[in-house]
């Protein structure tokens, strides 16, 4: 005797009528639905946390290598920025983000075939970027002209990418802006072997970036960071809180599936290599600044697993939250926000020897 | 979904929301329910769904894409939920079978029990195609844009999850085609409402 197996057609319509089959809401709706909004009185809306013009607080944050040479950026130091004024109002842009450092041992360096310093072609590029946002072009040109741009230094060391053309095939991001955009985004490239992407990143919500690529190494990026004026103070937590915070940070992302190990991110969340930036609107205070290790159990999940962000307990009145972001091949980031806006961010960015 | 209401909510109007939730937790609590198989773990995503929408909505820049925006999070929710289930599945022991009847509902629960049984062996990833596909009636294009992956991969892994499905029938129907008289094979009769036959 022979069992038959349904043909892909007789199995599709099987599926069909068993998925849509006692399709019937559950006898405790309305309670479900009342815990529901018990729930969502107790949760505040991230209001403008963007502003409708998303370029009108913000900063660029740029990483380059060791060649770079815009302002007095050097490896491991972070720069001011200059206030910018964007049309009408005063908008005392200020201070950005920042990433990596630490350069503590004078690795070997990347020489960036182009210059750091803004171009016309810096210019096109971030025109790309901002037609993935559909925001103010003049905004952004104005932004990166200033000299509130702020360099960071990749170490030699950072994320390995395999292939350049892999990255430009990947599948698309879960963003949370509203609509997908290309992971990357293919530019016209500079020198020989040196190619150029744009990406957005999922950290904040979504940073377009601009990605160097060199030898298959991440040579650099210029990314457009959300920035404004705090209208009431941050109110850090203390030393130990914080290491509280990021251990549920930690524990919470494993509980939902990442499947990094944790005793390694762990030991990357101790003090002295964890990155962080404060941020308000004048200045920019690097905490802790340390050496980076490696981590070489790291193992991001795929793209379209991209975790959402995970809220975390917060004083009256502020956020937090933990979110993956992709620079750097996956950063664990816990997001403060106080008076409306990001004011500090604390990341593990990963880093590899090869 | 209304634009207005979306708009409104995104001001904050808590009433909107509230219709909101009312005009779609039916459709929500479904999908969730048919990814995760699991009616607790459903309804905490779609809680924890529906708040993220909540704190989320005055991101969203077009109101006129929310359907698409909110099942984003809602099988965000859903995968989040998805991890912290225990990952055991419960079978449905329907004993020894000596001779299933022709066409009786025994033989149609038994078939859904193997499509539940072959659903649950697939991945979220996979279900999350087929029940946005089959359940929600998604194309494909939008399918993709809900998940966030170009249409070609809505098609690869649809078919990846009809051959998975297919192959979990086919292990169910080894042991019946050599004379065992455990659970008889999926035939797809039974749920498409057509006579089933065994001989």
């Amino acid at each position: 005797m022979t069992t038959p197996i349904p043909d892909d057609r007789s199995l599709d319509q099987a599926l069909h009528r068993w998925l849509n089959d006692g399709d019937e809401p559950p006898v405790d709706r309305p309670r479900q639905i009342d815990r529901i909004m018990d729930h969502v009185d107790e949760t505040r809306q991230r209001h403008r946390l963007w502003p409708r013009n998303p370029f009108g607080r913000r900063a660029m944050h740029r990483a380059g290598g060791a060649e770079a040479s815009f302002g007095s950026a050097r490896a491991g130091v972070v720069v001011a920025l200059t206030p910018i004024k964007s049309m009408g109002a005063v908008v005392a842009l200020v201070a950005a983000a920042a990433l990596l450092v630490a350069i503590a041992q004078g690795p070997a360096t990347v020489r960036l075939a182009g210059a750091v310093a803004p171009s016309p072609t810096d210019e096109a590029l971030f025109e790309r970027a901002n037609a993935l946002w559909s925001g103010d072009v003049t905004a952004v040109t104005d932004v990166y002209a200033a000299d509130a741009v702020r360099t960071l230094l990749w170490q030699d060391k950072v994320e390995r990418i395999s292939g350049s053309d892999d990255i430009a095939g990947q599948a698309q991001l879960w963003s949370a802006i509203d609509r997908p955009v290309p992971l990357r985004t293919r530019l016209p490239s500079g020198a020989a072997g040196e190619h150029r992407y744009v990406t957005v990143s999922p950290a904040f919500g979504g940073v377009p970036c601009v990605i160097w690529i060199e030898d298959e190494r991440i040579t650099r990026h210029d990314c457009i960071l959300p920035m404004g004026r705090m209208d009431t103070p941050p109110s850090f937590a203390p030393v130990a809180p914080d290491a509280e915070v990021r251990r549920e940070a930690i524990s919470t992302l494993n509980n939902q599936g990442w499947r990094g190990d944790l005793e390694a991110l762990e030991q990357a969340a101790s003090a002295d290599i964890i990155h962080k930036v404060a941020y308000d609107n004048t200045d920019v205070t690097h905490v802790g600044i340390g050496k980076y290790r490696s981590i070489a159990s790291l193992d991001l999940p795929p793209v379209e697993k991209q975790m959402p962000d995970i809220d975390l307990p917060a004083p009256q009145g502020e956020l937090r939250w933990a979110n993956f972001g992709s620079v750097g091949g996956g950063t664990l980031c816990v997001f403060w926000a106080a008076g409306e806006q990001i004011v500090r961010h604390d990341c593990i960015v990963p880093t590899r020897s090869y | 979904m209304d634009d207005r209401l979306v708009v409104r909510a995104q001001g904050g109007d808590r009433n909107a929301f509230e219709r909101i939730v009312n005009v779609s937790f039916d459709r929500c609590h479904g999908v969730a329910m048919r990814l995760l198989r699991d009616s607790q773990a459903a309804e905490d995503a779609v809680q924890q769904a529906m708040v993220n929408i909540w704190r989320d909505l005055p991101r969203l820049r077009d109101p006129s894409r929310y359907d698409a925006w909110s099942y984003k999070l809602l099988l965000r929710a859903c995968y989040a939920e998805y991890h912290r289930m225990p990952h055991w599945m419960p079978g449905i022991d329907d004993g020894v079978v000596a001779q299933p009847c022709a066409g009786d509902d025994y033989g149609a629960v038994v078939d859904r029990d193997q499509l539940e049984r072959g659903f649950r062996h697939l991945s979220l990833e996979h279900r999350a195609v087929i029940v946005l596909h089959h359940y929600l009636d998604l194309p494909l294009d939008q399918v993709g844009d809900v998940l966030g992956v170009p249409v070609g991969t809505v098609k690869s892994r649809l078919h990846r999850a009809l051959a998975e499905m297919r192959a979990v029938l086919e292990a169910d129907a080894r042991p019946a085609a050599a004379g065992s008289t455990r659970r008889p094979a999926f035939t797809g009769a039974a749920v498409v409402e057509k006579p089933r036959v065994i001989r």
